[in-house]
């Protein structure tokens, strides 16, 4: 038995994090951290899983004290219902003012840090271009050195803007960290649904049999915003959407499908069977760019009875952009299971409702037997749900009653809230505990991060090469572009409505 | 199909008025209360979305009484659309509520959610924008279109664009052109289902035996005028419809003189076909022969099968069963693909149109 370990811990229900830890937020006030961190950790805290000795540490630019921080915070806080243990939650914070780009305003906060115990986790929530800033002076300041206890780093997307700086920031991050305390976080792998689909088809022996390309002719992943760019028109133009949610999330999705079953439940078997799913996928070569992918602009349209600005009459947005805001792609993952199986991936800004989900769509029975009825025979779809209904469904078609010969596709639905009875824990609760805990599964490790982005970049070379003016145009409210429905019309598929 | 049970709970039936962002949120918690108040096992089903649009409030109020009727055969989320033509507003107005049923003995409710949108003419722009979020994912989206303009409406392609299956529910006597061109432009991009093509199933039952066998053969050969007339100009529509059927059933073309509109028929021998607005409402076909084959609608009743000529028979009226549009509607909702006799039909009724014109 490893002497390090504490046997009373192991097989213990509760995954409460024990030693004592310090959690210092860089960017302690942005919308990130008011948003999502701080409840993620009031919830931890209401429910015991944080370390008892813990402490959080906010740094950033702006002056103010430790109380006027806490005061910001208890605002946030106070409507989360959560009892009354705001108080007490809030003693543990603190704050600490500096400039990112300064080594002694690192040197400060190692003085602030020596108070608390050795444990650090340091999170990243500032824009990327501070990313070197702070790393450097975490390193100049011995911040990353271990130090009788454990340092870890967590590292906001995106990582990298194309394939060459991504390998670069990589590169920079480990002169300071080793690989296995650096936590990317992509929030969309916190979700209970995301983790759902390796036990969905790993734990129920009827799936896997049938989840390869003899059984299943596509799959659909789709990841619907009803959101502009809110605001962020500026920030959007440098990224698109490709960047912002396929590169990580949608990628990360569809390996989660994909991947074979690892020998073990460890976080560097599983990393290494997604890493194995974005090295299969079949390069886009530059030629064939325009018939595997769209990409459009929102239009000016009506959304929830308002007429709202097309992307190019939002604020910070060039009137000529081409920037996209919709995108649409077809991939194959070139390998035994999958190989002739396409994956349709399809991401978007102001499209009706904020949805994400995967919908394996399997084969046609081998023959219609149905006569005249045969046409209403629609093939099997499974979907999980990953927002906002986070859940599980299966289409399958059944006789209308009657003296008829009518079918029709019904559905069998599993969700979350009603099937448990609580709602699924928020991601960051999930992704901050398992960083505390030093569980790196549901993160990103550099590899994974770079092969995506190789399946990008022959995408972003060519649009980049191409600018298209104007990009096509989708209304407001609407499932993006023909274009897009050209793309699976092609081989006679459609779309999933949702 | 047998008559829909008529023990019906309408809950809520005025509706809860909300905000459209807020409508899925409603809706959610709508459930639970509908169960907590009424005590009663409630069972959400949904099998379809319709979505409904009204231009006159009559209609609106007696569809209501449809959807109730229709909840319990085809649960689903209905979208109940009132666009006031009359009014400039463009503010949208929407509420949730619920239709539910007690099919059998037990205390087992089956609700379907109902959203009700309404707006002024100026709202119309909103509308495409407010009911497609609100579609259940992966069920179909049959739209009912009770006012003919709504086809030419841009505001309304992108819903049209995510339906399965269009279903006209209109008479109309002005703008036949635009709306037989609306109407098939709409069929070549999705399925379209028609109310009046259901109820006019009386007079076509009534046509058919006209012309079994080897006397009908014969009869048919002989056709040399055709002409179909109807009572009520609110009714035109279906005279075109119905001569559209026949012609496309017998395979006649249209000739290309259009000063003197005539048929062809595969030994070039011409028919003349006639559409009129006189009482009784009839359809009639002479012969070579001087026989007089007609079918006469009287009294809104009863149909009459007339065989006149060299061998007279009189056929006793037929009592005709006019089904309630619920239970049209039902029909049309068992099936999201357009019947292949009815866009054939469709496609000739506008090509008559566009030759002969109005009704007068």
């Amino acid at each position: 038995m490893n002497g390090d370990k504490n046997p009373l811990r192991e097989l213990t229900p509760s995954r409460s994090a024990s030693d004592s830890a310090t959690l210092v937020i860089f960017g302690a006030t942005g919308d990130l951290t008011a948003r999502k961190l701080m409840p993620a950790l009031y919830s931890l805290f209401c429910q015991d899983l944080l370390p008892g000795d813990f402490k959080i540490v906010g740094f950033a630019r702006r002056p103010k004290t430790s109380e006027i921080f806490r005061n910001e915070i208890a605002s946030y806080l106070q409507n989360l219902n959560k009892g009354s243990r705001l108080d007490s939650f809030l003693s543990a914070v603190h704050y600490h003012r500096g400039d990112y780009t300064l080594a002694e305003s690192h040197v400060g906060l190692k003085k602030k840090l020596e108070k608390f115990g050795h444990n650090r986790l340091f999170y990243l929530a500032t824009p990327p271009s501070q990313y070197e800033s702070i790393i450097t002076n975490l390193g100049t300041a011995q911040l990353a050195a271990t130090a009788g206890g454990w340092i870890r780093v967590i590292i906001e997307k995106p990582f990298g803007h194309d394939v060459k700086r991504s390998g670069e920031l990589n590169r920079f991050i480990a002169r300071v960290f080793n690989e296995n305390q650096i936590y990317r976080i992509d929030h969309y792998l916190g979700k209970e649904t995301v983790q759902n689909i390796l036990v969905f088809r790993l734990a129920n022996g009827i799936f896997e049999p049938i989840w390869n390309r003899r059984y299943v002719d596509h799959v659909q992943i789709t990841v619907a915003e009803k959101v502009g760019v809110e605001g962020r028109g500026r920030f959007f133009e440098e990224t698109g959407i490709l960047r912002d949610i396929v590169q990580n999330h949608m990628l990360q999705l569809l390996c989660l499908t994909a991947m074979e079953p690892p020998s073990t439940f460890d976080a560097n078997a599983v990393r290494d069977e997604k890493v194995k799913v974005l090295q299969s996928i079949r390069a886009i070569e530059i030629d064939q760019v325009e018939n595997t992918t769209v990409r459009a602009q929102y239009a000016a349209g009506s959304m929830d009875g308002i007429m709202k600005k097309g992307y190019l009459q939002e604020e910070g947005v060039d009137p000529l952009s081409s920037t996209e805001t919709f995108t649409a792609l077809q991939l194959y993952p070139d390998n035994w299971r999958w190989a002739g199986v396409p994956f349709y991936l399809r991401t978007g800004k102001r499209l009706p409702k904020r949805v994400t989900e995967i919908s394996i769509y399997f084969k046609d029975a081998p023959l219609k037997i149905f006569g005249k009825r045969a046409d209403d025979v629609k093939p099997n779809v499974l979907t999980l749900n990953i927002q906002p209904d986070e859940g599980i469904s299966l289409r399958f078609d059944s006789k209308v009653p009657g003296q008829g010969g009518k079918i029709r596709p019904v559905t069998m639905d599993f969700r979350y809230g009603t099937s448990f009875g609580v709602d699924p824990p928020d991601a960051y609760e999930r992704l901050l505990l398992d960083a505390l805990l030093g569980d790196s599964t549901l993160f990103t490790r550099a590899d994974e991060s770079e092969n995506a982005w190789r399946i990008i970049q022959p995408i972003l070379d060519y649009w980049q090469n191409y600018k298209k003016k104007p990009l096509p145009q989708y209304n407001i409210g609407t499932w993006g572009p023909a274009e897009a429905a050209k793309l699976l019309k092609r081989s006679g598929r459609r779309w999933r409505r949702l | 199909m047998e008559k829909i049970v008529t023990k019906i709970n309408t809950t809520y039936a005025d509706g809860i008025p909300v905000e459209l962002p807020d409508i899925e949120n409603r809706l959610r918690s709508f459930w639970l209360n509908i169960a907590r108040d009424s005590g009663k096992t409630v069972m959400r089903a949904s099998t379809m979305n319709l979505i409904v649009i009204h231009s006159e409030r009559e209609k609106y109020d007696n569809y209501q009484k449809i959807l109730i009727d229709l909840s319990g055969h085809h649960p689903g989320r209905i979208v109940h659309v009132f666009i006031d033509y009359g009014s400039q507003s463009d503010k949208v107005f929407a509420a949730v509520s619920a239709l539910c049923k007690m099919p059998g003995s037990d205390d087992r409710q089956i609700c379907c959610e109902q959203v009700v949108i309404k707006t002024g003419s100026s709202g119309e722009k909103h509308i495409s924008g407010a009911v497609i979020p609100l579609m259940l994912p992966a069920l179909p989206v049959y739209v009912v279109l009770t006012d003919p303009r709504f086809m030419r409406s841009k505001a309304l392609n992108s819903l049209y664009e995510i339906t399965d299956k269009v279903i006209f529910d209109f008479f109309f006597k002005n703008n036949l052109q635009s709306a037989f061109k609306n109407m098939v432009k709409l069929s070549h991009g999705t399925a379209v289902g028609d109310i009046v093509w259901s109820y006019l199933s009386a007079w076509r039952d009534a046509i058919v035996p006209l012309f079994d066998g080897a006397a009908g053969k014969k009869y048919r050969d002989g056709i040399r005028k055709l002409k179909i007339s109807c009572t009520d100009p609110n009714e035109c529509y279906w005279v075109y419809l119905m001569a559209g059927w026949i012609i496309s059933r017998f395979g006649w073309r249209f000739n290309a003189d259009q000063n003197n509109f005539t048929l062809k028929r595969e030994k070039n021998s011409s028919i003349e076909l006639s559409v009129a607005r006189e009482k009784p409402a009839a359809i009639k076909f002479e012969t070579y022969e001087n026989i007089s084959l007609s079918s006469v609608l009287e009294d809104d009743r009863f149909i009459s099968l007339i065989r006149q000529g060299n061998s007279i028979l009189f056929e006793q009226p037929k009592s005709i069963h006019r089904p309630d549009v619920s239970l049209l509607l039902c029909d049309e909702l068992d099936d999201t693909s357009t019947l292949p006799v009815y866009r054939e039909s469709l496609i000739a009724a506008s090509k008559i149109y566009e030759v002969i014109g109005e009704i007068y």
